[in-house]
């Protein structure tokens, strides 16, 4: 399908887990993903295609092997794509995940994640807010 | 303080006014969609109606609030923040927002029910089995 396509979100998803489950990191960010897009989480921001592959590259890599994945929630409209998924995997355990996608012409152009994940200290990173 | 921070204070302080006319005239588009997994409101008057009647109507006064985590990039805010309200209890906040041109464009909450969240909760902190 490659692009995101309003009423077909599932289908996208889908695919994009699909990507990722096979390591194609190059497909997805070519069919899924703006040239513009910039990717926002707790522990930093990654714009453009060259530093979301070093993150999709560094984050499956830092995985074990995948014992259990499951979508929880899931909701779309015309330009947004939200769901919470459990990821489970030999090293990280189990991960929450909380994302959601704002699309531009069919492609992802903002990818917010607002999972916690155990290994990171927020502290360091100035996620944790100050009054 | 960053703009993000500034942004998010004021959003803040027009929901402790209860001045959904100011938040809605100075920080949402008009054709703002606010995005959660119960439903799709579009455009500012349901957002206003959302957030002035039902949203107050559901959860009842705010008897406390903790922001946990915060992180902006040049257009985006994500923040979560735990809650304490008179009908639900303590909830977490978990919402981000898409920032075009000074206003919220797209206002995602990640939000679960609070019965939902103690059961994930529960799980994160059991130990594991493996």
């Amino acid at each position: 399908m490659g692009q995101f396509t309003p009423g077909k979100g599932k289908e996208f998803y889908q695919e994009q887990l699909g990507y990722l489950a096979t390591n194609d990191v190059a497909g997805m960010l070519k069919e899924h993903y703006h040239p513009d897009a910039v990717m926002v989480t707790f522990d930093g921001i990654r714009r453009g295609h060259d530093e979301l592959r070093s993150y999709f590259v560094n984050t499956l890599g830092s995985m074990g092997e995948i014992t259990g994945l499951s979508t929880d929630y899931f909701c779309e409209t015309e330009d947004v794509i939200i769901f919470k998924a459990k990821i489970t995997d030999s090293k990280r355990g189990t991960v929450y995940a909380d994302n959601a996608l704002y699309f531009k012409d069919g492609k992802i152009y903002r990818h917010i994640a607002l999972t916690i994940l155990p290994q990171y200290d927020y502290e360091k990173l100035g996620t944790v807010w100050k009054d | 303080m960053s703009w993000g921070q500034d942004f998010l204070n004021e959003h803040v302080g027009f929901l402790m006014n209860k001045d959904f006319e100011g938040l809605l005239a100075a920080h949402y588009h008009d054709d703002a969609e606010l995005v959660t997994f119960e439903f799709v409101l579009k455009g500012k008057e349901a957002i206003k109606q959302y957030l002035s009647v039902e949203q107050p109507r559901k959860s009842g006064k705010v008897l406390g609030m903790n922001m946990d985590a915060y992180f902006e990039s040049d257009d985006c805010i994500l923040f979560t923040a735990s809650v304490n309200s008179e009908n639900l209890g303590v909830f977490v906040a978990r919402d981000a927002l898409y920032v075009k041109d000074g206003k919220v464009l797209r206002h995602i909450a990640l939000t679960l029910p609070p019965e939902a969240d103690r059961k994930i909760y529960q799980a994160m902190s059991a130990p594991s089995a493996g």
